[in-house]
């Protein structure tokens, strides 16, 4: 889990420099020390929700390093297929970041025809949500729930999930 | 096959095994009364993976309103062609992934024998 590692390593340090210099200007708080106390309370919300990742989707960043490396020369499906591009990579970091603890960690996989990395909740027979996340950073959602079908491409901004997506999860996995 | 198309903890067969490649086609071959060993053996070195493969009846794939032509050679391979088309690539792609799961519901899996 490199980026977990990375975010609170950091996150660590400048909390631990910034308490330093704020220490130093005394009880009585210079405009400058008040800033720096200001940006520690900031360091130390930031850590939580980094810690937040540590939940139950932290092993997706794992999951995904080992589907990038098995999928990154192209024709990994014998035939033509694309290999995944560190845009893609980088949208489905945003996706795993988005996702909120109080859903399953859905299962990855990759697509042959443009190597986007497809998120899948599965909740029994003919009752699956899945979305693929390719180059464009839209989302392509399609849906099973016993006779009902749907699909959707849905615009992401990244840091938060459309609500529909969020329904679909929550229909199939409940 | 990429063992990414496998569900980890059933053997389920995800759809992503039955989209299209870039050539828009899905590219199979016909296993009627072949055991493991011999659909194995259908398949070129080049293209063979550890995986396994993904089977499912060709009535699946004319019931998701899909064509499943013979393309020889290689000997019993067949194209399934007539994807949905759209002008944006991402509504095609979500239009693509509801027939594929169609078909995929209705797929199992079929390892290799041990040697």
């Amino acid at each position: 889990m490199p980026e977990i590692i990375s975010m609170t390593a950091v996150a660590m340090f400048a909390a631990g420099t910034m308490a330093g210099r704020v220490q130093r200007s005394g009880s009585a708080y210079s405009a400058e020390g008040q800033f720096a106390r200001a940006q520690v309370t900031k360091v130390w919300e930031g850590l939580d929700s980094a810690v937040s990742l540590q939940g139950p989707h932290a092993l997706l960043f794992d999951e995904l390093e080992n589907l990038i490396a098995e999928h990154s020369n192209p024709g990994w499906d014998g035939h033509e297929a694309p290999p995944i591009s560190y845009q893609i990579e980088q949208h489905a970091r945003e996706f795993i970041r988005a996702l909120p603890t109080s859903i399953p960690s859905p299962e990855l996989a990759v697509d042959p025809d443009d190597a986007a990395i497809s998120f899948e909740w599965y909740g029994g027979c003919r009752k699956v949500f899945s979305i693929s996340l390719g180059a464009s950073g839209r989302l392509a959602c399609a849906g099973l729930n016993g006779t009902d079908r749907w699909h959707a491409a849905l615009a992401f901004d990244g840091v938060k999930l459309p609500d529909l997506v969020l329904q679909s999860i929550r229909q199939v996995a409940s | 096959m990429s063992s990414s198309w496998v569900a980890k903890d059933l053997g389920r067969i995800k759809h992503n095994a039955y989209l299209p490649a870039p050539d828009d086609d899905t590219s199979v071959f016909r296993c009627t009364e072949l055991s493991a060993g011999a659909v194995r053996n259908l398949m070129s070195e080049d293209r063979l993976t550890e995986h396994g493969a993904a089977v499912v009846a060709v009535g699946m794939i004319r019931r998701a309103t899909l064509d499943a032509l013979a393309s020889e050679p290689p000997k019993r391979h067949v194209n399934i062609r007539g994807w949905p088309r759209n002008l944006d690539p991402d509504e095609q792609k979500a239009q693509r992934k509801e027939v594929a799961k169609l078909i995929a519901e209705e797929a199992r899996h079929m390892p290799w024998p041990a040697n």
